[in-house]
């Protein structure tokens, strides 16, 4: 496993839309390892492949359960939402791709996710809480969205500033 | 996806009595599985709410995860140490807020602490070793305490001029 960079917004990567993984052959299940280690290093709850440069559509997620419920690291290959609730939760949001910024985003607080696992395997659940914010957060990555898109433009356009001068500094550096 | 940062000193929040919490709601819970989240991705094994700048009387807590690779976290909300032992320990005490700065603390070698879950049910038990430290650690931070406070002035300021920016 290694960790690999991840991209600064803005990138013209992080605005496309992902394309689909045709099979989970061994290269796709070492990308999911290596993203994992990436985010863990980062440290954060959620990573898109799209983040470090791969524009497929694989996210990985630590999930912390509930007391007593065995808690995994997911690997969701072509990840689709089949249904969201009404309901609708607000949590302070951050992006790995965008450090130190962090917003209010609503979004459904229930959301019901199908995907292929590891092997392959078709699979469905149903997230709430934190893990369906972070579920669709890393969605929209595949569909080229940015959290920062629900933000007002005002404070869109200072954030997207502030990260053009922390990539200049960076190149310096 | 990243959760909001860990505050560090000098964040006044860090410094303030929190206060007690009286609704236990969904919202309570989505709150102390944000702190799990935080305390894992940092990673540590406690997290006070004030720690995450929501001045509410919570930690959270996981004292075996990173040895064991099993995650079980607990939330102690309104906690209160109701007992202590005359004996003391020494443990070198790790703080989220205090990345970098490792400080040795004496307390209580066993300690018994009285909370409520999330369902707001009272619940007693009792600690030794380095849970007794962790839980009279993120008892303190509900109080603005931080472990380098238990320090001789010197050695604390010297302790503090260690601390590492958070990335």
């Amino acid at each position: 496993m290694t960790t690999r960079p991840i991209l600064i917004h803005p990138d013209p990567r992080l605005k496309k839309v992902a394309d689909p993984v045709a099979e989970i052959s061994a290269e796709m299940r070492a990308l999911a390892e290596d993203m994992l280690e990436t985010m863990y290093d980062a440290p954060g709850i959620g990573l898109a492949a799209p983040q470090i440069g791969v524009l497929k559509r694989l996210i990985v997620m630590d999930c912390v359960k509930e007391e007593g419920a065995a808690p995994q690291p997911v690997a969701l290959f072509n990840p689709e939402i089949t249904w969201s609730s009404d309901e609708t939760s607000v949590y302070e949001e951050g992006c790995l791709s965008i450090p130190e910024q962090y917003a209010e985003v609503t979004r459904p607080s229930e959301v019901r996710v199908r995907w292929q696992d590891m092997d392959g395997k078709l699979r469905e659940e149903q997230f709430d809480g934190l893990w369906a914010t972070c579920v669709q957060h890393e969605i929209d990555h595949l569909n080229g969205k940015l959290f920062i898109d629900y933000l007002k433009p005002m404070k869109r356009q200072m954030i997207t500033r502030k990260m053009q001068k922390l990539k200049r500094e960076r190149a310096r550096v | 996806m990243s959760l909001r940062p860990i505050l560090t000193p000098p964040d006044a929040r860090l410094r303030q009595v929190a206060a007690p919490v009286t609704t236990f709601d969904a919202a309570l819970r989505d709150l102390a599985q944000e702190m799990a989240a935080i305390m894992y991705a940092a990673p540590g094994r406690g997290l006070a709410a004030p720690q995450i700048g929501e001045l509410r009387r919570l930690f959270v807590m996981d004292t075996g995860w990173k040895e064991t690779g099993d995650r079980a976290p607990r939330t102690m909300v309104n906690p209160e140490i109701v007992s202590a032992s005359d004996a003391t320990q020494v443990m070198e005490e790790g703080c989220l807020s205090l990345p970098g700065v490792p400080v040795p603390v004496t307390r209580p070698a066993q300690v018994t602490l009285r909370w409520q879950d999330l369902d707001g049910a009272p619940r007693e038990e009792t600690f030794t070793g380095f849970a007794a430290t962790c839980v009279q650690h993120e008892r303190d931070h509900l109080d603005g305490i931080l472990c380098t406070d238990y320090l001789p002035q010197k050695a604390r300021a010297a302790a503090l001029a260690r601390l590492e920016p958070r990335p």
